[in-house]
């Protein structure tokens, strides 16, 4: 068996122990890396939890004064639509009853007795198309006080 | 002073109309009248001032007529014109339309003139057209065209020369809605428009306590207008020559005469119509476009500060720089 010099060994023993020790802070150092990012990534959770919270509670507020804005806008819409339709409506309705008297001629004195037919009356039974709106009318101009005409 | 006149009311050809309303203030009242006088038909319109104002004007409308249609054999003109040389005691409006017809013909240098009455019968323009049976007599030496220089005026009194003759057809509405303009304001109305036969006088405030508001018709379509004025205290006058027309030999013709060729004018114009400080002056320069041209009026209208407007033959309307149309 060989025999190592005392120095030696004690050289070992040193190291042995250093490594150990520095083993140990190692681990230390690491363990407190890992404790300190899981802090860290728990704070940021929260945060991000908070943040998202108040941004949910923001945009609700922002969405309910919009939706209450175009609900609005809306309603104006559909009574302009009604009141449009009721104007559309009335026009068809003068349109169909003007429309006839303009169009036809007179029924003549010397024509027959039959029953004069419908002007451009469809023999379907089928309701005929709704008229198209009459154009509207031009401007009525200023009414005058006077009018100077050649005389 | 004027003569009592017959009442107007009892018109036979068109009959009247009367209104009444409020002005837009719903203050002031504003009354209406229409009637036909002097051939054609007549609007008075007055704001504020008695309420009979328009029954006065009418008749004076009718007393005017009465003094100086050629159809009435016993108006003051035709006496005139059947007097040759002789001195006739004649009423005030009588020597003022002598005055205007005088102040016109030298205006105008000589495009309006009075004095081509039997120049007109020769064109067609004998009888009345609204009532038949009227007719205009003149002697047989009267002149196609007279002279008006020659005419006498010694304080009421009036002559003419022989062979002369009068029409008052260039002024005699324009001056009778003049007068009767001026009737309304001095009666106490606030506003007065008064038309004869398409020649209109306003003064003061329309019923909208505004200036006047008024119409250009046009003459192929009276609907149509040609411009819209507004006037405070003006004449507006518009003459045409698509009305009044009448056929001789074949040849068609109408009532402006040129006084060279003494035949119906013929220009670029076929109507005219011109804003001056009175109705008859407006009246009298409208002729000036039938006998020279469109351009010559505008030319007097720059050179004499009033305002004319033309519809061309081709359709063209063509105004002065300064016409006060309000249209777009």
């Amino acid at each position: 068996m060989t025999k190592r010099p005392t120095a030696f060994v004690t050289l070992q023993a040193v190291t042995a122990l250093s490594s150990t020790a520095m083993f140990g802070i190692a681990g230390f150092l690491a363990a407190e890396a890992q404790a300190s990012e899981q802090e860290d990534a728990q704070v940021q959770a929260n945060q991000e939890a908070l943040v998202s919270e108040a941004v949910s509670v923001q945009v609700a507020e922002v969405t309910a004064v919009q939706q209450a804005q175009v609900d609005a806008a809306m309603a104006t819409i559909e009574s302009l639509q009604q009141e449009y339709q009721a104007a559309l409506d009335e026009a068809r309705r003068v349109s169909s009853v003007s429309t006839p008297r303009v169009a036809s001629p007179a029924p003549a004195a010397a024509s027959s007795a039959a029953p004069a037919s419908a002007p451009a009356a469809s023999p379907s039974p089928s309701p005929a198309p709704a008229p198209e709106p009459a154009p509207a009318p031009a401007p009525a101009p200023a009414p005058v006080d006077g009018n100077s005409g050649g005389s | 002073m004027m003569q009592e006149s017959p009442s107007v009311l009892a018109d036979p050809v068109l009959g009247s109309i009367h209104a009444a309303m409020t002005s837009a203030e719903g203050e002031t009242p504003v009354y209406q009248r229409f009637l036909a006088v002097m051939g054609t038909q007549a609007r008075i319109t007055t704001v504020g001032g008695p309420a009979e104002l328009p029954d006065r004007i009418a008749s004076l409308l009718g007393t005017l007529n009465q003094l100086w249609s050629r159809f009435l054999d016993d108006s003051e003109v035709s006496r005139l014109n059947n007097s040759p040389g002789q001195a006739l005691s004649v009423s005030p409006e009588t020597i003022r339309m002598l005055i205007e017809m005088s102040w016109g013909h030298s205006r105008t240098k000589g495009a309006f003139d009075p004095t081509l009455l039997p120049a007109l019968l020769a064109e067609g323009y004998t009888s009345s057209l609204v009532t038949p049976g009227l007719d205009t007599h003149i002697p047989v030496s009267s002149q196609a065209k007279g002279d008006l220089s020659a005419v006498v005026i010694r304080n009421s009194e009036v002559s003419l020369p022989p062979g002369t003759t009068l029409d008052s057809g260039g002024v005699g509405k324009g001056l009778a809605a003049d007068m009767a303009a001026e009737m309304a304001m001095s009666a106490g109305a606030l506003g007065a428009l008064v038309e004869v036969g398409g020649d209109l006088r306003v003064e003061g405030l329309s019923p909208r306590s505004d200036r006047w508001r008024l119409a250009i018709e046009s003459p192929l379509d009276p609907s149509h207008r040609l411009s819209t004025v507004e006037l405070s205290h003006h004449g507006l006058a518009t003459s045409t020559v698509t009305k009044r027309r009448f056929q001789v030999e074949g040849r068609e013709t109408h009532h402006i005469i040129d006084p060279t060729t003494l035949r119906s004018a013929h220009s670029d114009t076929i109507q005219a119509s011109v804003i001056a400080p009175t109705a008859a002056q407006a009246e009298m320069w409208t002729k000036v476009a039938f006998v020279h041209g469109s351009q010559r009026l505008l030319a007097f209208a720059r050179h004499h500060g009033f305002q004319a407007g033309c519809l061309l033959e081709s359709g063209e309307w063509v105004a002065s720089a300064g016409w006060p149309g309000t249209d777009a």
